[in-house]
């Protein structure tokens, strides 16, 4: 119903649109009964009427009935869809806020060049992350769940050595963990520095599908 | 009773009290309105319903009956849509009303989204065939005098006539203008229009309110000048 404005006071904007739409309708809808065309249609409809023939098919877009089952299936696809989009969504979170490591991995300056997605993304690209954690949230490669190895770890630093310059790339998992075995964020270059340089002709040995350029 | 349309739109001229906004005309509820919102928001729609299920049986009066019950709206629609061969468009679109009803199943409300859905293709058809864009800038003088009453109302500043408010719809862009013919001239609630558009509810109701915004900033341009009440429309004091 029409709000009554009876004083001054802020023009209520509801009700103006109200009346605007009051008017355009009165005016848009008046109308002049032209017989002619009223007996052209009815005249239609006597010959479209096939007496006794087979009640005709009402396709999808003949359905009008309100919150018809047609509709309310759409309506539910969509809702389900949107859950399973949102539980992803969620399943994904887990690896990325799992701990304060993980969030300073991920808080790191996003290097925003296009060599290093950033960290919670990164996963697939990163070093095959042996973990005892749940698997990063991987959109596209593989979800790598290797046990934690010296391997895993030269990987690792090998990962972080060649994007060091610009932060990354290693997943957030990852991180974690050359951050545990380096002893804090800021030893992990030394660390791993220190590890290739152990291992020097090992650099493309082991599982270095970490290597992976992105 | 095919005095009915007009008495409809005459009403608010001279029944003061009766709220134009109001369910006379069935534009009740917001533009933004929501899950509250009935769907079936025209006074007729009980009527229509029940002459549209007896056409279905056969019913040659019924037919009628719905006929004058929908096509005020449907012209008005038509009108803005195609301009000057909204008769002939309007023709057609019943043509096929009249061969598919035995298909349609819906009750009034679903009747008149189903019948503009219908009147909407054939008007793009329409179109294409005259390789006319939408919104073509004449307007026939004489269909716009057949279209409305002649009344003296016209000259009063409040009022507006239906040349003036198919103007100023035809200059909205093309998704608004149908968005608030829908809900204005068809009277479709949001989900109605947005399937008759093949559209999402919510660019439909956005597409909606931004059109009557414009609209009505263009009516009324200065704020707190209004009409003399709500719904009123130029009534001469």
């Amino acid at each position: 119903m029409a709000e009554r404005n009876g004083g001054d006071g802020p023009p209520g904007h509801r009700h103006g649109t109200l009346d605007v739409e009051a008017r355009l309708g009165a005016a848009l809808r008046a109308y002049h009964p032209d017989p002619e065309a009223e007996h052209r249609a009815v005249a239609a409809f006597r010959t479209a009427r096939t007496p006794g023939a087979r009640p005709p098919r009402t396709r999808p877009r003949d359905d009008w009935r309100p919150a018809s089952p047609r509709r309310s299936l759409r309506t539910a696809l969509s809702l389900a869809l949107a859950s399973l989009a949102l539980g992803g969504v969620a399943t994904a979170a887990i690896g990325v806020s799992g701990s304060r490591e993980a969030e300073q991995g991920v808080r790191r300056p996003h290097p925003s060049t296009t060599a290093t997605p950033p960290v919670p993304v990164a996963p697939s690209s990163a070093v095959p992350p042996s973990t005892a954690t749940p698997p990063p949230p991987a959109e596209s490669g593989p979800p790598a769940a290797h046990p934690v190895t010296v391997h895993g770890t030269r990987a690792r630093c090998q990962a972080f050595g060649k994007t060091a310059p610009r932060g990354h790339a290693l997943d957030a998992t990852a991180w974690q963990q050359l951050v545990a075995e380096a002893g804090g964020q800021e030893e992990v270059a030394a660390y791993c520095a220190a590890r290739n340089a152990d291992r020097p002709g090992e650099t493309g040995a082991g599982p270095t599908r970490g290597d992976r350029k992105k | 009773m095919t005095m009915e349309a007009k008495d409809t739109a005459g009403a608010c001229r001279t029944v003061r009290d009766a709220p134009c906004g109001g369910h006379e005309l069935g534009t009740t509820g917001t533009v933004l309105g929501q899950g509250g919102e009935p769907r079936s928001r025209w006074p007729r729609d009980g009527e229509l319903g029940a002459a549209v299920a007896r056409a279905q049986d056969g019913d040659e009066g019924a037919f009628a009956v719905a006929y004058r019950i929908v096509q005020p709206g449907l012209l008005g629609y038509l009108r803005a849509l195609v301009g000057e061969d909204a008769e002939d468009v309007a023709a057609d679109a019943w043509l096929e009303i009249a061969r598919d009803l035995g298909r349609f199943t819906g009750d009034g409300a679903g009747f008149r989204g189903w019948t503009a859905t219908i009147a909407r293709h054939r008007a793009l058809d329409h179109l294409r065939r005259r390789r006319t864009r939408p919104r073509t800038t004449v307007l026939d003088q004489d269909v716009l005098d057949r279209a409305a009453p002649h009344s003296t109302h016209d000259q009063a500043l409040e009022s507006l006539s239906t040349a003036r408010a198919l103007e100023l719809v035809r200059a909205l862009p093309r998704d608004q203008a149908e968005a608030v013919l829908l809900r204005v001239v068809v009277g479709l609630d949001g989900p109605a229009a947005a399937r008759v558009l093949g559209k999402r509810p919510g660019a439909v109701r956005t597409a909606a309110y931004r059109g009557l915004r414009r609209l009505g900033r263009t009516l009324a341009p200065e704020p707190g000048v209004t009409d003399a009440g709500p719904g009123t429309l130029g009534e001469s004091k």
